[in-house]
């Protein structure tokens, strides 16, 4: 069965984690990658990367000394490209039917 | 300038009580220590931090909570300190305000938290209210004044639940819209 649409802070979290990072980092690469749109909350974050790592869609890397840094797993980076894929076709059905009418 | 305020906030009334400490940092008193009813303040420059109250899952000194304290605390939040499972944080502010959640389905979490809170609060009252007044004959009128007490109680954690509960409900409302 194909997952749910992943909520904007999900795929921007996963997009982002696809190399390690900590916390703090993926509040930071989030803004950037959406260019300042995407602000995500330290509560909303982690609640976020609990619930990841509870589907084995994002891992933590073993802790050394340093603050705890997470990277996507495979099933992460299945889901992730699934997402993909939906946004693509929602994207190019909307830019044929809407470039049309221009 | 230190300066200590007592206040009762009733259980059911977080977001006055965080609005009220946003206020009062906005007016230059930073939150620097919290306990039963009593809140302390340090005079700094007006609006330069933000507060920010949360209800933790856990007890405050157990590992899950210590883990999500310090990841706050990586992210820039100061932990304050905590009453129960009430914790306080402030954020010296850079742009922005800053908040603890930023979507719908985390703030709705954290209202589930609490009406869990406020339905075991209420739900107390109910029972010792109840057992209270049914002693009476054992007890005499003192202890059933009590439980009526015990009851009004539980009526306002009802009625306060009622609130938290319709502020949860329209953020759902919101977020399921056009699913």
């Amino acid at each position: 069965m194909p997952n749910p649409p992943l909520t904007e802070a999900v795929y921007y979290i996963l997009l982002s984690l696809l190399t390690p990072l900590h916390g703090y980092g993926v509040m930071q690469r989030v803004e950037e990658l959406s260019s300042g749109r995407v602000r995500l909350a330290a509560g909303t974050l982690y609640g976020a990367i609990t619930s990841l790592l509870d589907r084995g869609w994002i891992c933590a890397l073993p802790e050394n000394g340093r603050k705890k840094e997470y990277v996507v797993t495979r099933a992460g980076r299945a889901a992730l490209l699934e997402e993909h894929r939906r946004l693509r076709e929602l994207y190019e059905n909307g830019a044929k039917l809407l470039e049309d009418q221009v | 300038m230190k300066k200590t305020v007592r206040r009762l906030f009733p259980v059911w009334a977080f977001e006055e009580e965080e609005q009220w400490l946003r206020n009062m940092a906005e007016d230059g008193y930073v939150l620097t220590g919290v306990g039963w009813c009593r809140y302390e303040f340090e005079e700094r420059e007006p609006c330069s931090h933000d507060v920010a109250l949360d209800l933790l899952e856990y007890a405050p000194a157990a590992p899950e909570s210590v883990r999500y304290i310090s990841f706050l605390e990586e992210a820039g939040w100061e932990y304050v300190g905590s009453v129960l499972r009430w914790a306080y944080f402030r954020r010296k502010r850079e742009g922005e305000a800053a908040a603890l959640y930023s979507d719908s389905a985390s703030r709705v979490k954290y209202l589930t938290r609490a009406l869990r809170l406020i339905a075991l609060v209420g739900g107390l009252n109910l029972m010792i209210g109840g057992c209270n007044l049914t002693l009476y004959g054992l007890n005499g009128l003192a202890v059933s004044l009590l439980g009526l007490v015990n009851i009004a109680l539980a009526v306002l954690c009802g009625y306060g639940a009622g609130k938290v509960r319709k502020k949860k409900q329209d953020l759902e409302r919101e977020e399921n819209r056009f699913q």
